[in-house]
Order: structure tokens, then sequence, then C-alpha cells
């Protein structure tokens, strides 16, 4: 299982064929997450986590997938966001950075969505505050009927790696 | 379309590396022969002829164009030499020899068309073309006075034409050999028809013929020259391969032919009886080897462990039916299997392990000529003696090892054998011996570099450690004499006013020694004044599969290379005492500053109170005891990185599956070792890529 | 069409090198030969489109080689390429007495390789069509 070298981009190449841009919404903490499909390796039940003493506090430890060894981030500490109610680890997903692959907890994973590049709203165009992982934030509607539109964070999976290292 | 060259572009490295150290070798062999004073065998300058030419080649296809521009130089010189318009001398001999260093550095370069290093290059192509050449003797061409047939002729190379002329003027007999080969061992067959005609005479060429063969086996027509009577040749071949026959001068009137019909060409294979085994090894090991990527390896060794994975998780399903008696045999022979699967995945760790294996001897092979060099440029005499070059390591360790190899093997020229009046004077024979020893110990493999020089002075150390403030001079009262001499990997200390640029890094015994650390193997030197110096380099055989002591320290689990320890203690609280602000006890009448792990890494020591231990840890000649909870057992655990997000953290060089997806951290001896007396930066130890 | 093609050269570099240039885009399937025992061997059992050959290795050298497919019947329509590092030396004329349909000198890039065999492939159909 190793990484692929592939762009993984949510900003769509001008005069690209591509229309709308799959995104994976998951939800950690309080907030719901969007990364790229083509970045998403897989989606796992977590595995036992293993710690690692003096690490940042962002790392949650390590994990073993198929006889690798990956390292397991929790996005809300890493973005310094408040988390309200803390669940369990419900799920890991692994996120293909550039070099390698990064497990990223989260509670649940929500749905799939299509998104066209007119519902993205790039972090340039917002406040400055937003941390460099993020690419922007997009409106998406719901999966279940009647909770309304659901606001997702879209990550850049490349401004991961370069940040965690 | 993407560029192929891109894609090839470490097959070209690799071939490029193995042809400049073929080359490296070969010059050996003839700077060897040369000395002696003996001429040259025709087909080792053959040899370094066809080196040169195809890294030309290659390095023409792939855009390295300094290296192509020397190569091509030096295939000219070469094919002046092998065609006998030039001889052998010193001058050539230093020409060729000077080439495998501008080969490596060149090979080594980021930009292989670096207009900085074109310069050095015109200079030196100027000097190899400066080697004069002489025009061969014309005396008429002695090919015209043998029948051998336009046919054949017309398809020699120029080369193959040289040699037919030479041999003829040498005064050899020309013959051709018929024999017919089955096509899907040709290969093995050919090598044993060389080994067999190899005393007897020079195969110029093989021809294959399209009569006599079928769609499995082909007939192949052997120009051979010999200077063994006919009779003799013939006993000695014709019934084992096909027949003899010799290619007759024109000018003499024919005799009567040999006896061709007593001896009917076969139609149907004459494989050789197979060789004796050993005599073959070397020709056959090079012959049979792959070239690996060593990741492969690496996801081959994930594969087995996923494997020992599902036979777990199999031992776990099938221990739910236990209790039902209609399943018990069954339940007997699933274990029984269970077991059988066991050691069989082992087996197959333990041989995808042992291709990572590679001989010493691939590091030693290169020292012939560093040690020729250096004795040069120092104006001394030395020998090298090598043994256990069959020695096998881990390809990675074996590969950080050149370095520090190098650097000792300079040092014992430069400063440990002394000049050749100097021995003489101390009746020593006047060329110096330099040994390089290598063998297994147990789950660590040895390497001496030994000289009979002159040996290190003791004392001397101990005045330069204290003046250079390295030590202070009451502290240098209390050395044994081995602590004097353990002194000169001590940074900022060396014995000579001006510290020799060593392949050009100017690295010191200290760099040494932190590099030997680095691999988990430890350095030390002992030394008799007069008599000489032996370096000894201990090492783990491999970095990929260790033992490991298992341990827990607030609850989790941890592993520590056995390498390390010396042994285990239980820990008694009450006999702490702090000196220098260091925490201590005292061992067997000893002062051990120990290192507690619990609050180290910030975890909670499960059992404060309660029967702890002390694993007292050696690197060097340096101690320490880490404080721990639990001795868990010994384990053989594979260690495999933890990624580049995590390799900032300190004291781990990875992690190991247990089973059962239960990871422990390995501890990185050397890291904490250095964390806790140097207080600088830890070390990253050198990963062990599994 | 997809040149079934075989290289023979010592190098294995080389090898790599025709291997990617020609297989990329399905424009040839390469089998390799490092030796001229190897090519004999793959000779005997395949019918190739295209052989490229250097002139160039030990014991059997590509001259030997291109005299024989010369009078093997399989061979006949094989395009026969001989790669050499000097385009006008002894070794390259021998080669085209012995049929060698071109000649490739070291170093080549994809391109001229490729329009080679375009070239030779139009060239044959022309004859024979």
């Amino acid at each position: 299982m190793t990484a692929g070298a592939q762009r993984v981009t949510l900003i769509p190449d001008p005069g690209s064929e591509e229309v709308t841009i799959p995104v994976v919404a998951v939800s950690a903490g309080s907030e719901t997450y969007g990364f790229p499909l083509s970045a998403v390796r897989e989606i796992l039940m977590p595995p036992p986590l293993t710690e690692v003493p003096r690490s940042a506090e962002h790392f949650l430890g390590v994990i073993a997938v198929r006889g690798e060894i990956i390292t397991l981030v929790d996005l809300p500490t890493l973005l310094k966001l408040e988390v309200l109610d803390r669940q369990p680890l419900g799920r890991v997903i692994l996120v293909d950075v550039g070099d390698e692959l990064i497990g990223v907890a989260v509670d649940r994973v929500v749905q799939v969505s299509q998104l066209q590049p007119d519902q993205i709203e790039y972090a340039s165009s917002m406040s400055a505050d937003l941390s460099e992982y993020v690419v922007g934030v997009a409106r998406v509607p719901a999966a279940s009927s009647g909770s309304g539109d659901q606001m997702l964070i879209l990550i850049d999976p490349g401004a991961l790696l370069g940040g965690l290292t | 379309m993407s560029d192929p060259r891109d894609n090839v572009q470490q097959e070209f490295l690799a071939e490029a590396q193995e042809l400049v150290e073929a080359l490296s070798r070969d010059l050996l062999l003839l700077d060897e022969a040369h000395q002696r004073a003996e001429r040259p065998d025709a087909s080792l300058i053959n040899e370094i002829f066809r080196s040169v030419h195809t890294l030309k080649g290659i390095a023409g296809m792939f855009g390295y164009k300094h290296v192509g521009t020397i190569a091509h130089a030096l295939e000219d010189l070469l094919d002046d030499l092998r065609v006998g318009r030039t001889d052998i001398g010193d001058p050539l001999l230093d020409v060729l020899f000077d080439s495998v260093e501008r080969f490596q550095r060149l090979l080594a370069l980021d930009d292989p068309q670096a207009p900085e290093e074109a310069h050095g290059v015109d200079a030196y192509v100027a000097a190899v073309r400066s080697i004069g050449t002489q025009p061969a003797v014309e005396d008429g061409d002695p090919l015209d006075q043998y029948a051998i047939g336009s046919a054949v002729l017309s398809v020699l190379t120029e080369y193959e034409e040289h040699r037919l002329r030479a041999c003829i003027r040498e005064g050899m007999q020309l013959y051709r050999l018929r024999a017919t080969f089955d096509l899907t061992a040709i290969d093995d067959s050919i090598e044993a028809l060389r080994d067999v005609v190899h005393d007897d005479a020079e195969i110029i060429t093989y021809l294959p013929s399209l009569e006599g063969g079928n769609d499995e086996s082909i007939e192949l027509v052997v120009l051979l020259a010999s200077r063994v009577p006919e009779t003799e040749l013939k006993a000695h071949f014709e019934g084992r391969y096909g027949t003899v026959e010799a290619i007759k001068e024109q000018k003499h009137p024919p005799t009567v032919p040999p006896n061709l019909t007593s001896i009917p060409p076969s139609s149907r294979s004459l494989l050789p009886q197979p060789e004796d085994e050993t005599g073959q090894a070397s020709l056959r090991s090079v012959a049979n080897s792959v070239r690996v990527d060593i990741r492969k390896l690496d996801d081959l060794m994930n594969v087995v462990g996923e494997l020992s994975l599902v036979r777990s998780a199999v031992g776990r399903a099938v221990a739910g039916l236990d209790g039902d008696p209609k399943y018990r045999q069954p339940l007997r022979e699933l274990d029984r299997l269970g077991r059988g699967f066991e050691r069989q995945l082992s087996e197959l760790r333990t041989r995808i392990l042992d291709v990572r294996m590679v001989p010493l001897g691939q590091v030693f092979s290169k020292f012939a000529r560093i040690v020729r060099q250096a004795a040069r440029e120092n104006d001394k005499q030395v020998r090298l003696v090598i043994t256990g070059a069959n020695t096998e390591m881990d390809k990675l360790i074996v590969e950080e090892l050149a370095d520090p190899l190098m650097h000792l093997v300079r040092n014992a020229i430069d400063h440990g054998i002394e000049s050749v009046e100097t021995r003489m004077r101390l009746a020593k024979p006047a060329e110096g011996t330099l040994a390089l020893n290598a063998y297994h110990k147990g789950r660590n493999v040895v390497i001496e570099v030994e000289d009979d020089g002159g040996g290190m002075n003791a004392h001397k150390l101990r005045e330069r450690a204290v003046s250079r403030g390295l030590l202070t001079a009451e502290d240098s009262q209390d050395l044994t004499r081995q602590g004097m001499l353990d002194l000169v990997f001590l940074p900022g200390l060396s014995t000579n006013t001006e510290v020799t640029d060593l392949s050009g890094r100017g690295v010191g015994m200290d760099v040494v020694k932190t590099n030997i650390l680095r691999m988990g193997g430890v350095v030390s030197i002992a030394s008799e004044q007069g008599i000489g110096t032996k370096i000894t380099v201990t090492l783990p055989i491999t970095l990929a599969i260790i033992r490991a002591l298992i341990i827990t320290v607030g609850a989790r689990l941890f592993a520590l290379p056995i390498s390390a320890v010396r042994e285990a203690i239980p820990f008694a609280p009450q006999d702490v005492r702090t000196i220098q602000g260091r925490k201590v006890i005292t061992m067997r009448g000893e002062t051990l500053p120990i290192c507690d792990l619990a609050p180290l890494f910030g975890l909670r020591g499960a059992r404060q109170q309660a029967s702890r231990f002390v694993i007292v840890c050696e690197m060097g000649n340096r101690e320490l005891g880490f404080v721990v909870d639990e001795l868990v057992g010994q384990e053989d655990v594979i260690t495999k990185s933890l990624g580049a997000t995590l390799s900032s953290v300190r004291g781990f060089a990875g992690a190991t599956d247990l089973g059962d997806q239960k990871l422990a951290l390995v501890l990185d001896a050397p890291a904490l070792f250095s964390e806790y007396f140097d207080g600088g930066e830890a070390l990253p130890s050198v990963e062990a890529h599994a | 069409m997809t040149f079934h093609t075989l290289i023979v050269d010592d190098s294995s570099a080389v090898r790599a090198f025709v291997r990617a240039a020609l297989e990329d885009t399905d424009f040839a399937r390469v089998q390799e030969a490092e030796t001229g025992f190897e090519a004999l061997q793959l000779l005997a059992s395949n019918a190739f489109d295209v052989v490229i050959v250097d002139i160039n290795m030990p014991d059997i050298n590509g001259l030997e080689l291109l005299a024989f497919m010369k009078k093997s019947p399989r061979q006949q329509g094989a395009i026969k390429i001989l790669i050499s590092t000097r385009a006008d030396s002894l070794d390259a004329k021998r080669g085209a007495k012995l049929g060698a349909d071109a000649f490739l000198a070291k170093p080549f890039g994809v391109d001229d390789l490729r329009k080679l065999i375009r070239g030779l492939a139009d060239r044959s159909e022309e004859v024979s069509g």
C-alpha cells in the first residue's frame, strides 16, 4: 500500500472537463470536513491505537494497517478548533498526502458529495484566520432530509503533509 | 508520451555503477600482472575495453555527457592497447585508475551535464590522448595463409579478426569445433565448454550454423586457436562435444584429412556432465543473480506479516469451536496444520531477510584501490590482506559502512604504517600489512581493521586531550591505558598537527564512532606502540530483524533492542542517590546513572511502588540504566519506521507489530543515550526500512 | 499494428530503454535477450517483425546473428536493425553485406527508433503489397 504521487486538488483546472469535484464529508468534533475523494484511499474501522510519547498534541498515535505503520491525526486539534463534545473514535480515513498515507480520526462519514466549483468559497476570499490546511468552505445539502444545509471545511491533503513534518 | 529515459534512469545508474566496479577490479588485476612483469592477459584487456565501451554507449543514451566523453577517450586508448598499437606502462595504468574516481564522481552528480565539470574533463581527456601509440608492424596478413573461408571472415568483428591474426603470429593452429547444443540449456553448456577449452585453446568466436539443428537444438561452430597438438585436442573434445577439424594452411598441399567419419557428428544434444560446483561458483553467482529493489523486499515482508495475522485470526475463529466433542479430531488436525504453517511462514521470513544479505567482500574490494592509492601518495609500501570477505550482512548496513571503514583504512596508511626507511630501521619488513577481517559472532558481525604500524601513544593522547580542554587534568589521572586510547574517539582530537583531508571529507574518528553507533553498533580500539593498531567494529547482522526486550512503561508496550542491553535487575527505589543533579544507583560497587522512562515519556508509571526493573544498557563505553515497569519477554521484531510525520519525535527507532495489531514502539537506544548524556539533538538512527 | 520486437543487447539499460520507448502506446511488444545465445533460443520459437541487435556482444556478436537470421526461414520477413556506436566502421559495413536493413548509431532517441521501424515497415509493405 504505497501512497501515489498524483496531484489531488479541490481547485479545478481552468478548461478541465471536470464539472464536479467529488468530496468525502466526515464529521469530527463539532465540524464537518471535506476531503477530495481522489485523495481518500480507505475508510477503516478504528484499529488499536498506540500513542507516541512526546509527540505533538494533534498526533493521536500510530496504527497498523496491513503491516504499514500509519500516523493518526486529530483534525480539530490540528486546526486549533475547540471541541465541545468529543465522540469516541468512530472511523479512520486514510488520506494520501503525497509521500505517505496519513490516518485522520473522524466520528463518522457523513456522505460523498459532488461539489460544483461555484459552491466552494475559497480561503483566499475569506478571512486570513483560516488555517493553512484549509482550501475553503462549501455549503452542501445534507443527505438526510430535514437537516438543512451543511457547511464543509475543505481540507488540502498536500498541505497536511507539509504542515505535519 | 513520457520520456522513457526518466523511468529507466535507475536501471542506467545501477548498470553504470556495476561497470565502474568491474573496471576497478580488472584494473587491479592488470596492475598486479604488470608489477610482476608478466604478459597481460588479452581477455582481461578486452574485458576492460568492453566495460568502458558499454559505459560510453549507455552514458550517451541517458544524457551523461561527461561520463561519455571520458569513456570515449578511454575506449580509443584501450582499443589501441588490445589491438597492439600501444603497450601497458605506468602512465597508462595511472590514467586508467584515475578514471574510476572520475566516473564515480560524475555519476553521483545531480546534473549529469554540469558545465562546471567540463574543464576538468577536457584536461583529463588531453592526458589520456597524450599516451603514445606506435603504428602496428605490418608484415603481410597472416590470415591470407589460412583456408578460413570468406563466409567466416565476413562475420568476424574487427577485434575478433585481430585476435585471430595475433594467435596465428604466435604460432597457434586454428581449429573448428562443431557441437550441437540443446537450446533450453545453452547457457550452462557454453559455460561448461568454456571451462574445458580454457586450458588448451583460445575461443575466437561462436558461429551459429543452420545445419544439424532443429527446433530444440542448434549447432555451433566454434573457432579455436591452440598450441596443443591436434591429436590431443581431438582426444579431449570429440565424443564429448562433436568434431574437431583443423583449418589447414593453404600453402601446404592438403594432407590426409582427419578421420571425421569415424566419429559421426551427433544430432542429439551432448550435454557435458555437470562440473564440480565449487570451481564454477564465482561465475555462476554472477550469472544467476538478480538486481532487486530493496523496497520490494520490504513489501514481501509485509505480506508475510499479513499472512501471520490471518493465521492468528484463523486460530482464534477455530478456538470458538472448542468444547464440542464432534470437533475434537478436526481441531487437532487444524492445530497441527497451523503449526506447520507457522513454521513455513517463519522459514519464508528468514529467507526473505536472507535476500537482503550481501557479502562484505563487496565493500572490501573497493579498498584495494584505495590502499594502492594511499600507499603511493604517502610513498609507503602496503599489503592488503582480507579474510572473511564472504561474511554476509544486511545490504543497508554494508552501504553505510563503506565511508567509516574507508576512513579507518586511510587512517591506518596515513598515520599507522611507517615509511619504508623507518620500518627497515626498526627491523620490520619494508612492506607494511593492513588486514581487514570479518566474521560472525553470535547475532553480530565483527569487522577488524588492523595494521602493523607504529601503534598509538596512549600518554600522548591523554596530554593532547587535556591541552585541548576535552578533559580536566585530574580526570585524566584516573584513566586506565585503555581509557587513554579511547580518547581518540573524542571530537576535536587529532594526533597530527594537520588533519589529513581524507577523501575530501576531513572527518575524524569521532564521526566514525557516531556513524557506527547510529547503525546500532560499537567500535573499540586496541594498540601497542611499535607493534600496531587494531580497530574493531561490531554491528548487528541485520537492521531489519532484531531481538528485543519487550517491556512496559505506564501500561504501554515498548521494545528495546537486545544489542544494547547488558542485564536487567530489580529496581530498589530506596537505593537511588543524586550525584551532581543526576540520579544514580550503585551496582556491584560501581555507579550507574539511571533514567526513568515513565516521566521521560510523560507517562504515569502504572505500578508506582510495586516492583519495577532497571535495564542496564551499554553503548560504546557509556552505561545507563532505564527504569521500566515490567519485563514482558524477548522477541524477534521487525522495526518499521514511523513515517515522515513522526520522525522528529525523539527516542524511537520505529514501531513493531507484536501480533493482533498490538504495536510496541521500538526504543532508539543510541538516541536516548545521546539525549541523556549529551543533552543535544538526539541522532536519528539509520532507518531499518522494514 | 503492434510490432513484435526482439532487442538483443548485453546492456540492461539499453534493453530497458528500448522496451520503455516502444511499449508506450502499444507501438511494439518487446522481448529481450542479453546474449546471442538467448537470442538463438528466442529466434527458434518466435517469428519477430523487428529484430534489433547490438554488433558488439561477446561470444556470438551481432554480425553472426544476422548471418544466421538471413539463412533461417522463420526470420526472413523480419526487419533487422543493427546498433553500433560508429556507423561508418568496418563492422557496420559487414552488417550491410549481411542484410541488415538499417543502422542505428548510439546514442539514439525514442523518435529515431520509432521512425526507423515505421519507415522500414512501410517500405516493405510497398514491396510486397
